[in-house]
């Protein structure tokens, strides 16, 4: 082992021996902080959660809405081309007839 | 089970924690009061570890703290609770290290009288330090590895201050083994390099 790394072992000993006061209980104040912190994200959790639930059924009411105006217009969408719209479009092709 | 978690957490005869974490996750107060008594030394003793210089420890203490009452829900119970904690403890720390971009190189200036002891004791005597010396040494051993990046230091502080295995630094952090001897051997490298550099500057 070379000297350097010696006196590094050395150095770690003793920093790893220094005493170590940790109080027992937290400070009132920080208590006190760190409760209303987690509360305040507590009820901002909660607030998402009731939108995202508002938001997931308006998607459903959505989708169930547009199911139902499909069923309705099927017939109208699915109808033949009814023969006033060729008569209304003869004169545009006739115009230009050389 | 862990030095870290072994020293500093309260028995468990004291609180009832499952019952403890079931009630917090109600959101019920007065057991999250108790638990925050409860992981207190735990947590605190980590930040003192691994917090950054300029970090005030009440701070990161508080933020560790609300993560980890926040994310309580996500505690399977596969593990300790207090294996759990001190994770988000070391992470945040490594976070908040990482997010302190300078790394000063050290100066003899920058040293204090009884950390210029140390150093000169180190550099004339092959024994061990002095009890008394044992402050200053932890305070050059922090000067030194602020000179690191902060897994290094991370790691340093782990293994050789806080005495911790390798197979115990893996279930801290979750890096693998190879990956920790590795890391740890340069960051030894780069440490040791910076006390020769302050015990030439001693000499001349």
């Amino acid at each position: 082992m070379s000297d350097s790394e010696h006196d590094l072992n050395r150095l770690f000993q003793s920093a790893a021996e220094a005493p170590q006061e940790l109080p027992g209980v937290p400070s009132h104040a920080l208590e006190q902080r760190i409760l209303a912190r987690w509360r305040n994200r507590a009820e901002a959790a909660e607030e998402w959660f009731t939108h995202l639930s508002l938001y997931r059924r308006a998607l459903v009411a959505a989708f169930a809405l547009a199911l139902v105006a499909l069923a309705v217009y099927f017939p109208v969408l699915t109808q033949e081309r009814a023969d006033d719209v060729e008569i209304i479009n003869t004169p545009v092709s006739l115009t230009f007839l050389p | 089970m862990n030095v870290l978690v072994r020293e500093a957490s309260l028995p468990d005869e004291v609180l009832n924690v499952p019952d403890c974490v079931a009630r917090v996750r109600r959101g019920d107060e007065d057991a999250a009061r108790s638990l925050l008594t409860h992981l207190f030394p735990l947590v605190l003793s980590v930040v003192r570890g691994h917090r950054p210089r300029r970090m005030c420890e009440e701070d990161l203490t508080q933020t560790i703290f609300v993560k980890v009452f926040t994310k309580l829900n996500q505690y399977s119970g596969a593990v300790p609770l207090e294996h759990w904690v001190s994770r988000i403890a070391v992470n945040t720390c490594l976070n908040a290290l990482q997010a302190e971009k300078i790394r000063p190189e050290l100066r003899w200036a920058d040293l204090t009288e009884q950390e210029e002891h140390v150093i000169q004791t180190l550099d004339t005597t092959a024994g061990e330090l002095e009890p008394g010396q044992s402050l200053a040494a932890r305070d050059l051993t922090d000067k030194l590895l602020d000179c690191l990046k902060p897994n290094d230091r991370l790691l340093v502080n782990l293994l050789h201050i806080e005495g911790h295995s390798v197979e115990e630094v893996k279930q801290i952090t979750g890096w693998n083994i190879s990956m920790i001897k590795v890391r740890a051997f340069r960051a030894r490298n780069r440490m040791r390099k910076h006390m020769e550099t302050l015990m030439k500057e001693t000499t001349t």
